[in-house]
This record gives C-alpha cells, structure tokens and sequence, in this order.
C-alpha cells in the first residue's frame, strides 16, 4: 500500500499540483475570505477623547441618512458586517463578519459571524440580525427611510441557516455588493429593537460598536462612554465627549476639543499651526467628493454640445486648482468623475486629451471661444447658482466666475442659503449649479451613479437623458471581472466628460487637525469613514 | 403813517453752515467723496473688483499693500482698495434708498395717525409699539426670512426692505408727535372746512410741514442703514458674493486671514465706520442748524 502510494506521488511534480490544487480552488470557488480582525492594541488607555462637529444630527437613525454630522456621533455606538483596513484602504476585513465567501457565480454571498459578540443592552449578536438590519435597509417597513436601498435592490433573500451563518442571494451579480457590505452607515441593529418598533431607532440607541451612548444635549454636545464587552477590543478611552461648534481652529487652540474631524480650510491650518505649534498635528487624505457644475438641460444654449464643452474648456484647471487649493480646501490637481489615481480612474494620459481638460490652456480658450461663435453663444450670459457657504463654495464660484470671464462669458451668480439653493437645484431653476458627488468609495457604481439618465437617478440635476451612457453603467455594474469592467468604466468616462453636461471641477482635500495627545487615528478618503475611533488613544 | 421797519431774516448760506457746524461739514465733505468714488467707480478704481489674480492672494505669500495694491489684496488677490470703492456703491445705494423709504412711509404712517387721531391712531401707534419692541437687526432678519430674494439692476430689493421696515416705526413716531402740533393750526383746519379730502390735506398741508425732522432723521438713518447692510452682510444675509460690499469684505472668505493678512477687515472696517460717522456728524449738524431753538 505504501509502495504503490509512494509510486503515486513520485509519478506526478509536487509543485505543479499544489499549484493546480490553488488554482483549481480559486476557479471552483470566487472566495474570499477574511482574516481575522486586528488584534486589540491600545498603546495607552484612559481618557475622554473631545472633538467637534460642525451640524447637529438630523436623526439617529444612520440606515436613513447621508449626514456625515450623524457618522461622527452615532457611528462609534456600532458596527457594521464588515469594515475596511484603514491602513490599506479600500481593503476589506470583517466587522462582526468572522470570514466571508461570493460563490462563482457571484449570487451568493454566505457570512460567518463572529461569536459572543454583545449589543450594549447585554444581548448577544446573532445572525438574525444580520438579516433584520438588511431586511430593514433593502425593505424598509412603512415610515421608515432607507437611503441607499436602490444599492442593495439585487439581493433577492436572505436566510440564516445557523445563529452564525447568514446568506445573501442576488438576483444578478453586482460588482459593488460586496464593498457596500462595509458601508459605514450600514450598521447592525438588535432584530429585537427592530421587531419592538421600526422606528425605534431613530431616537435610540443600542449597537455593538466600541462606545456606549450616555447623552445627547441637543446643539450642544454629545456623551459616550467605553463599552467593556466590545468584541474588537481596540477602544482605548474611557469615553467621548463631542460637541457642536460653528469654527475649528478657536476651540482647538482654546483647549476646548482635540480635533475635527470633517477637514480645515488653508488658512485655518495656518493659524492652528502658528498658535499651537507642535501641539497640533495635521492628517490629510483626498475626499472622494467631486465638485461639479451641473449644466441644465432645459437652457437652450447648453442644448449645444459645443457650448457645453466650450464652457468647460475655458477652465483652467492645470494651473487654477493648485493656486484654488491654497485658500480652500479643493484638491490642487484636475479629475475626471472617479478619483484620480484610483484601479478604475481614468489615466491622465487619456484624461488630459478630453476637451477641457488639455494642458495648454491658451489654445483651449482661443478653440473655446471659437466654438461659442460658431454656435452663435458668444458672450453667453448665464446664471450660476450658488450655496452661501464660504468654503468652498464661495472660493470655486469666484475662480470659476473669472475663468468664464476670460472667454467673453457673461455668468451672473446667484448666492442663497442653503435650503433655496437645494429648492432650485431640485426644481431646475439655474443655468449651471454647483454640486457635488459624495462617496465612500472608488467604485464605479456610486461614483457614476449621478450621470445616468435623469428618470433612472434623483441626484443628476442636469435632467439629461442618454441611454447609451446607461446601457454602459448597467454593463459595468454586472461586470465581475475588474478588468473587463474597467474598460467599461473608462469608455463611460470619456462619454460622460464629453458630453460634458456635469463637469468635473475638483475633488477636495481633506486636512484634519489633530491636539497632538491624540494617537492612533488613520484618517480615510471620507469623512464619513472611520468614525468609530477604534484604535484612538491618548498619549 | 410811518411805515413799519420789520427786520427781514437773515438767509442762511452754505458759508454760514461751515461756520457754525464745522464738524457736520467735514461730515458733509466726506459723504462728498464717498458719493464721488461710488459714481466714478470705474474711473476711479484702480482694478475691477471682481479681477481675481491668485498671485496676490496672501495665501501664495502675496497680498501685503503695495504700490500695485495700496491697500492690499484680499484671499483671491482681488484689490482691496478697488472693492472699497465699488463697495461704497452698494453700501450708499443700499443705505440711501432703504433710509428714503424706511423715513418717507414712518412719515407718511406718523401724519395720517397724527391727522385721524382717535381709534386710527391708538391701533397704528400700539402697532409700531409692538414693532420697536424687536431689535432692528432681528426686526431686518426676519423680513429677509419672509421676502423672497429680488435683485433690480444689481440691487438688492429684499435687503433694502429688512433695512427699511425697521426705520419706519421709529420715524413714524417723531413724525406724529410733530404732526399732532400741526393738525391744530388754523390752516389745517382751514384746509379741512374747504373741503379737501384727507389725503390733500396730509400731503399738501402737514407734511411739508415736518421736512426739517424728516431730513434729519434721513441723514442719520442713512449711516444706520449703511451699519445694518454692513451686518446683514456680515451675518451672510445680505449682499452676498462676488458683490463688493464692506460688510461682506469683514466675513466670509476675508475671516480666514484676521490674524495673518490683517488689513483685508481694517479696511473696509474703517470705511464702515467713516461713513457711519460722515452721517452721524453730518445729521448732528443739521438738526442743530435747522433747528431754531438753537439758531445763534
């Protein structure tokens, strides 16, 4: 017997099995697994960690809200079925999600759930609430507001086969479920509390995330304390302490709070530094929002794709963005719709021959104001809306005025406050609007998701139609295969940038300023990311 | 019969007024130059004010005054002098035309009160009570709240209203108590025997009548409106950018730099303050000029 097994393995190359043995597996099973999450590690422990917010949370409910004022009060009370690796950003890794696997078909997705997991009221986190939190987030019942359900319409069901097993099915693949697993503001209820009232949670409280709500003086400040029973085991404080204020750098250098965390402005950073000078410490990271401007398809003049790219082409953005990323907080270099610099963005190689994005700016206006006067738009008065907010609305409508100027454009901005502006963006009462993209993500399909036909998106402003541009989001969107959907992504770009119907001004770049006691934070693309404070200690 | 030897009185020059109200000249002579720059302003500008020239900005280490910048640059190396000069528009359009409006229906509202007396007046004068109960600046908040936005040829409508309603009450209120006076006189009731409508009577017979309270009240509400426009501004609710105006050039983008790029608020604070005295001393003066109780 052990002869002829001997006979067996001397027959075949040992390496070439295991390998084929690996490859075999990875062809029979798209699986991905996850480590196990970091190991507790608290360098110091103790403290209240103070911070500031700039806006008052509208709920606390986090499934019903994009507010990023209820991710940096709320989120620390929960956790999510998965998270990411802030250090190696956008790599996943569980949450309460123990190890994780997609089938070949990309249908199925079956989650093993951490045991002895304890929500703050004592009872344990069982994979029945895995699944009453996503049945609450794709169906949300009656009253009930689920923001991003639209990005979880594939899943079909979901079952639990055990306490610890919960299983997703999809009625088709889709590229960015498994990323929205992780979503931030996907946090875990008790099916409990959601059983006991639907609604309970927009003003309650009960998670499983590192810090325990104590109270919430509204306008004023916020309470948490250190939940002992958190199964990561990385919070380090004895607790937080947050409160709402309207400027960063006066309570950062008064003492009153050690950071903010959604970003400073240029010369905020400047004051910060030459009155706290090593009592400060800076963390920056590019936002994965976009600035747009949103060009209305009911003005007849924008109907014209050539006055459309015109207006575009007389940006200068090569050389405008790093002197406009001096005084706000805009990214100093130009982007398409995705994040530069990320897997699926367009290279500036190709970014850089699209109209309105060339290097020579001179030639590009002359060409501009070329194409105005052939389509008989020369000296084109239009409105600009505006958001009354300094940074960066005012800063990007100021350049963004003198750079149409340049070209013989006659734009007439209109400031209103924040609820009249978004009233006519809604009812499209501008010419062109600024707005913006927010992401969590450089995924294709939240990033692209705006420039899709109107009657398919409430956010693209624009009120334009273009079917081609659909039929390649929906073909991306279904598209497992990260190359094949790449070139996908990339043939929607240059569509999009030269249908030129929102134009892509800047992303933004985010500045934290940190009281340099504060350690272990690793700041994200987005404000609404990393809010937990797991890792957070002070020295 | 000897002929009676009356004493014409003496006409009163301009000269007569430097004289006696040397202050509320340099006043006057101040308002002069503010109304010249606010006319001429692209002749007299150095720059347009809403030229953006990044090299300036003090962000990128520019901006400090300069013989290309006199005064300075503000965040978008736009020329800080130039925006003062243009501001002086907006702040005197602003401040003229809400103080004429805010002073002419307090005056109007002050002698029909003042003319009806009885249950009319008891309901207008609780009215303005309850009106001068709020402080001006909530008062100019709310109506900016309630009025939607309306901008005519590069004014805006809504803001002159907050500043106006406020001013009405008050005026409304001095107006009366010297229209009460008035409406006692022979000629009123002269006016009121032959017949003519109350409307004539009001605007032909009392309020010519309360000019010299009603220009004074004007000079001073003037400087006032010029203040309040300067903090609706400030407060992000009135003129709002790129619109040179002082109040907005001491908040929004120039805020940033207080403590490093400090000229960008001294500037237009003190241009605040200038206009606001020039109308302030000048008013003074003209009350005490007009007024007879106090003729030298």
């Amino acid at each position: 017997m052990l002869n002829k097994l001997t006979k067996f393995l001397g027959g075949i190359n040992m390496l070439g099995f295991i390998k084929n043995l690996v490859g075999g597996l990875a062809l029979i099973s798209f699986t991905v697994v996850g480590g196990i999450a970091n190991s507790a590690s608290c360098p110091k422990s103790g403290g209240i960690l103070k911070y500031g917010v700039k806006a008052e949370p509208p709920t606390y409910d986090m499934h019903g809200t994009n507010s990023y004022a209820v991710m940096h009060f709320v989120a620390q009370h929960y956790s999510t079925l998965l998270t990411f690796d802030w250090n190696k950003f956008p790599k996943l890794e569980g949450d309460v999600a123990d190890s994780w696997n997609v089938s070949s078909d990309g249908l199925t997705y079956t989650f093993k759930i951490k045991k002895g997991i304890k929500f703050h009221d004592g009872t344990p986190l069982t994979s029945k609430d895995v699944k009453a939190t996503y049945d609450r987030l794709r169906n949300p019942p009656e009253g009930v507001i689920s923001v991003r359900k639209a990005l979880f319409s594939s899943i079909s069901g979901i079952t639990t086969p055990d306490d610890n097993t919960v299983v997703f099915k999809l009625s088709s693949p889709d590229a960015f479920m498994l990323d929205g697993f992780a979503s931030p503001f996907n946090a875990i209820y008790s099916a409990k509390d959601i059983a006991k009232d639907p609604k309970w949670h927009l003003k309650n409280i009960n998670g499983t995330g590192p810090y325990k709500f104590v109270a919430h003086k509204k306008g004023e400040s916020w309470k948490a304390e250190k939940f002992a029973d958190f199964h990561h085991g990385d919070n380090c404080l004895d607790g937080t302490e947050s409160f709402r204020i309207k400027k960063v750098a006066e309570p950062l250098i008064g003492g009153q709070i050690m950071a903010e965390w959604r970003g400073t402005a240029p010369p905020e950073r400047v004051l910060l530094k030459k009155e706290m000078g090593d009592n400060v410490s800076f963390q920056a990271k590019t936002l994965m929002t976009l600035w747009v401007v949103s060009l209305n398809s009911k003005t007849k003049a924008f109907q014209n794709k050539k006055v459309r790219q015109a207006i575009n082409m007389c940006i200068d953005r090569h050389t405008g963005l790093k002197k406009l990323a001096k005084i706000t907080f805009t990214a100093p270099r130009p982007s398409g719709y995705l994040l530069y610099d990320t897997f699926y963005a367009l290279p500036d190689e190709e970014l850089y021959k699209i109209p309105g994005f060339q290097k020579d700016i001179a030639a590009s206006r002359k060409k501009a104001m070329q194409m105005l006067k052939e389509a008989g738009a020369e000296g084109l008065e239009f409105t600009y809306s505006n958001r009354a907010v300094s940074h960066p609305y005012d800063h990007i409508a100021i350049w963004l005025m003198s750079e149409w100027k340049k070209c013989g454009l006659k734009p007439k901005m209109i400031t209103n406050p924040t609820s009249k502006f978004v009233k006519i963006r809604r009812e499209g009462g501008f010419d062109a609007t600024i707005d913006w993209a927010p992401s969590f993500l450089p995924d294709p399909t939240l990033m692209h998701f705006k420039y899709i036909s109107a009657d398919r998106t409430a956010s693209n402003y624009s009120k334009n139609t273009d079917r081609g541009l659909d039929k390649i989001f929906d073909a991306q969107k279904g598209e497992v295969d990260k190359n094949k959907r790449k070139a996908l992504v990339h043939e929607f770009e240059k569509t999009a940038l030269e249908n030129a119907w929102v134009l892509p001004i800047t992303y933004t770049d985010r500045v934290i300023a940190l009281n340099s006691k504060v350690k272990g934070y690793v700041i994200a693309n987005s404000h609404i990311l990393n809010n937990t404070w797991r890792g957070v200690y002070l020295d | 019969m000897s002929k009676m030897n009356i004493a014409k009185p003496k006409r009163r020059t301009v000269w007569d007024f430097i004289k006696q109200q040397p202050l509320g000249f340099i006043g006057l002579i101040l308002i002069l130059i503010m109304s010249i720059a606010a006319i001429f302003s692209p002749e007299v500008a150095p720059y347009h004010p809403e030229d953006v020239d990044f090299e300036a900005s003090p962000a990128l280490g520019g901006g400090q005054p300069s013989w290309d910048h006199l005064l300075g640059a503000d965040a978008f190396g736009r020329d800080i002098l130039s925006r003062l000069i243009y501001g002086a528009r907006t702040a005197l359009s602003i401040g003229f035309l809400s103080a004429f409006i805010g002073c002419t229906v307090g005056a109007i509202i002050g002698t029909t009160s003042a003319y009806f007396g009885g249950k009319i007046d008891l309901i207008i004068q609780r009215l303005i009570d309850l009106m001068l109960s709020f402080p001006i600046v909530v008062l100019a908040i709310v109506v900016i709240a309630v009025f939607p936005k309306t901008v005519v040829a590069g004014i805006d409508i809504n803001v002159i209203i907050a500043i106006a309603i406020p001013f009405t009450p008050k005026v409304a209120r001095v107006i009366r108590s010297q229209a009460l006076t008035i409406v006692t006189l022979p000629y009123v009731d002269a006016a009121k025997s032959a017949g003519f409508s109350a409307t004539r009577t009001i605007f032909r017979h009392i309020l010519p009548n309360v000019t010299a309270p009603y220009l004074i009240m004007l000079t001073a509400f003037i400087g006032q409106a010029i203040l309040l426009e300067a903090s609706l501004s400030y407060l992000g609710l009135g003129v709002v950018e790129p619109t040179p105006s002082w109040g907005l050039m001491l908040s929004g983008v120039n805020s940033d730099y207080y403590r490093t790029a400090a000229w960008m608020i001294i500037y237009p604070g003190l241009a605040v303050s200038i206009a606001v005295f020039s109308f302030n001393l000048f008013g003074d003066s003209l009350r005490d000029w007009l007024d007879p109780k106090l003729k030298l």
